[in-house]
């Protein structure tokens, strides 16, 4: 409950900031030129509160998936005067501006957002920044069934040089059931290895089972457990379980795993020293196995942090990366090579944004704002009508043709934008609320 | 446009479920069961027929909920248990002055029947191989034929189908929503289930659609009787939960049942 809890508060100030700063930018925008602004809302609907200032009205309304800035003369439906404070009576350059304003400021929000997270330094993966070599094929998995071999080094795929493994996990991510020719260097010989990542998990997502190296060694061993009492010491590299050589950390875990309450030998580095030591891993209250160490964090998760003028580039990059990725993101949506489950509503939102801010670590939280906020930008100068991208769109066509529309065309098009959008939203309502569904309260009926 | 709207967020929510894993799809129809059968028990109420309310409710959810259970008596013996469940809550109603009674457990258990077991055959076919593409096949073939129906009976119509029941059909319609349910039948064959005849999928749609036609007939005389226009008022521009789905009842079961018997393989 208490996670419900912080998962609603969080939304509402996730999406309550974002929601402010895009329509404070329509607002700023329209206030320059001149435009009259009657509502100022945060959220849809029903008015809950809020104060009258000059002629605008400063709300926030029940719905909070979104907001609006009410101009004077904006619905041509309704009394256009041809008064000069109204949006229609406004030149097209201006009006497009008005419009993009919100957008833009979304765009921004994520740039400052991305330069604050670089400079309080992010967390990643250690592994991040190092080139794609194998350190792990696991089992059963696609990679096992292909020609990749553990220390292959993956260079490109279909043809893109790969620098990293951040780059390479995002890329599989979105790939799943498209075939990928990997460009491989093994012993200095280049190959060209076919792989289609497997569709795994709830949301569909791309897996192929290869890890980075991570040695079998010991990190932080906790005081009084059972490594401590069979003699593991803070630097040991674990060379084989019960004779079986081992050369990556993670299937050390499993195998101590599948003994719990027996003894397993386990074959122990220790400078020049080679000896063996028997380990019990053992049961805690929650039921998970103990084996009394952890790997070394660093080895796990590194933080990056950068001065401001680099912080700058790198957000600078990171926004142009992630708008491409978007981008390959929507196409790939549209096409149908990716799977309409991956996408995530307002309650996956909601919880991801509970997640980020029960880390306590306010700049999880800003990256994760900064993530959506870019999302809200460039989703909004999409061509659809009812969305910002759909009245410019509309503007540039006027300009383009040079004459205006009828009303009853444009009613139209925004009829057909609403049932859109709404179906659009009802749909990824509906795989939210799914994924909260367990399949395990099927199993408490009795039959 | 309310109307549209409400047909998109209606479609999206439908969708959504289906791609989703099975416990999904149970989840909705168990409660678009328990929305239809207060609609069901507020028209029975105004005939004077009186359905116990909240347990009719809670045994219509577990007779549909049944129908995903591995093993077919389950089924069987959840209707037993519902009937009986249903026949003590009628008694406990009814001790003290037992004039009612028999009526209420009729209205009981035939809601029961009509609406938790018809729709449960859903959840059956949800649950088959090619499920979806069953369902699909189901929800276009009665989709297309109501409104081939309505199209073709406001242009064609002539000669009433069923004055006393639903004044406003017509036979003419009716031929018309037969043959928009056989072409959206062999239409979902062909795109979904390739291993299904196009002759035997417009025959199928034929029998969906009459299926469909009678079981729209049915609620509307049950409308009628209880001098209401729509069931509620839950589905703005639609009417109620009932309104939608009457047609689906009946041709939802005669689908299950088809499957299940093996006659289409």
């Amino acid at each position: 409950m208490f996670d419900i809890a912080t998962n609603i508060l969080a939304l509402l100030f996730v999406l309550g900031v974002l929601i402010f700063v895009h329509e404070f930018g329509h607002f700023f925008v329209a206030k320059a030129f001149g435009v009259g602004i009657e509502v100022f809302s945060l959220g849809f609907g029903k008015r809950l509160l809020g104060f009258r200032k000059g002629d605008t009205d400063y709300r926030i309304s029940a719905l909070p998936l979104g907001g609006y800035v009410k101009m004077v003369g904006e619905n041509p439906e309704e009394e256009v005067t041809g008064a000069d404070n109204e949006f229609l009576s406004k030149p097209k350059w201006q009006r497009f501006l008005v419009l993009v304003a919100g957008p833009v400021m979304n765009v921004a929000l994520a740039f400052v957002f991305t330069v604050a997270v670089y400079q309080l330094g992010i967390r990643v993966l250690a592994d991040a920044d190092d080139p794609v070599v194998l350190g792990l094929i696991e089992p059963g998995t696609v990679a096992a069934a292909s020609d990749l071999q553990v220390g292959d080094r993956i260079v490109s795929v279909d043809g893109d040089p790969m620098p990293n493994w951040e780059q390479f996990r995002l890329l599989i991510l979105i790939s799943a059931n498209q075939p990928l020719t990997l460009g491989v260097v093994r012993n200095g010989y280049e190959l060209e290895i076919p792989v289609t990542p497997a569709a795994t998990g709830e949301q569909a997502v791309g897996r192929l089972g290869v890890y980075s190296v991570l040695p079998p060694e010991v990190g932080p061993v906790r005081e009084g457990g059972v490594a401590e009492a069979a003699g593991l010491r803070r630097g040991d590299l674990i060379v084989a379980v019960d004779g079986e050589s081992i050369g990556h950390y993670n299937p050390l875990f499993g195998k101590l795993s599948d003994r719990v309450g027996q003894g397993v030998t386990l074959t122990v580095e220790r400078g020049s020293e080679r000896f063996e030591v028997v380990l019990t891993p053992q049961l805690d209250e929650q039921g998970a196995v103990v084996v009394g160490f952890t790997p070394e964090p660093d080895r796990i998760l590194k933080i990056r942090s950068y001065p401001l003028g680099e912080a700058i580039v790198r957000a600078g990059s990171e926004i142009k990366s992630q708008s491409m990725m978007l981008g390959e993101i929507l196409k790939r949506l549209f096409t149908g090579r990716m799977s309409i489950k991956t996408l995530s509503g307002p309650i996956e939102i909601a919880r991801f944004s509970g997640g980020a801010a029960r880390t306590g670590d306010p700049s999880v939280l800003l990256q994760f704002m900064a993530f959506i906020s870019l999302q809200l930008g460039i989703l909004n100068l999409l061509p659809i009508p009812v969305l910002d991208g759909g009245q410019i769109a509309l503007i540039l066509f006027e300009g383009a043709i040079r004459r205006d529309l009828s009303l009853k065309v444009k009613e139209r098009i925004m009829q057909v934008g609403l049932i859109l959008i709404v179906s659009l939203m009802a749909l990824v309502i509906t795989l939210d609320v799914s994924k909260l569904i367990p399949d395990s309260w099927w199993d408490l009926l009795p039959f | 446009m309310t109307r549209l709207l409400t047909a998109a967020i209606l479609i999206a929510v439908l969708v959504g479920a289906l791609l989703a894993r099975p416990a999904v799809f149970i989840v909705l129809v168990v409660l678009v069961v328990v929305l239809a059968w207060h609609e069901y028990a507020r028209l029975a109420q105004a005939v004077g027929a009186l359905p116990v309310s909240a347990p009719g409710a809670l045994m219509s959810a577990a007779v549909a909920a049944s129908f995903a259970a591995p093993r077919p008596s389950t089924m069987v013996a959840v209707l037993v248990a519902a009937i009986l469940a249903s026949a003590l809550a009628c008694l406990r109603d009814h001790y003290r002055d037992p004039s009612g009674l028999v009526r209420a457990l009729a209205a009981t258990i035939s809601g029961m029947i009509w609406i938790g077991m018809l729709l449960g055959c859903q959840i059956g076919i949800r649950t088959l191989p090619a499920g979806v593409a069953w369902l699909l096949l189901l929800y276009g073939s009665v989709a297309v034929g109501d409104s081939a129906a309505y199209y073709g009976g406001t242009a064609f119509g002539r000669h009433k189908l069923a004055p006393h029941l639903s004044p406003n059909k017509t036979i003419e319609g009716s031929a018309f929503g037969l043959a928009g349910s056989a072409l959206a039948a062999v239409a979902a064959a062909y795109l979904l289930l390739p291993g299904l005849m196009p002759a035997t999928a417009a025959l199928l749609g034929v029998v969906l659609g009459l299926c469909g036609q009678v079981g729209d007939l049915l609620e509307s005389a049950l409308k009628r009787a209880a001098g209401k226009k729509d069931s509620s008022g839950l589905l703005p521009g639609h009417g109620g939960v009932l309104d939608r789905i009457d047609a689906h009842l009946l041709a939802g079961g005669a689908l299950w049942a088809i499957l299940t018997l093996g006659w289409l393989t």
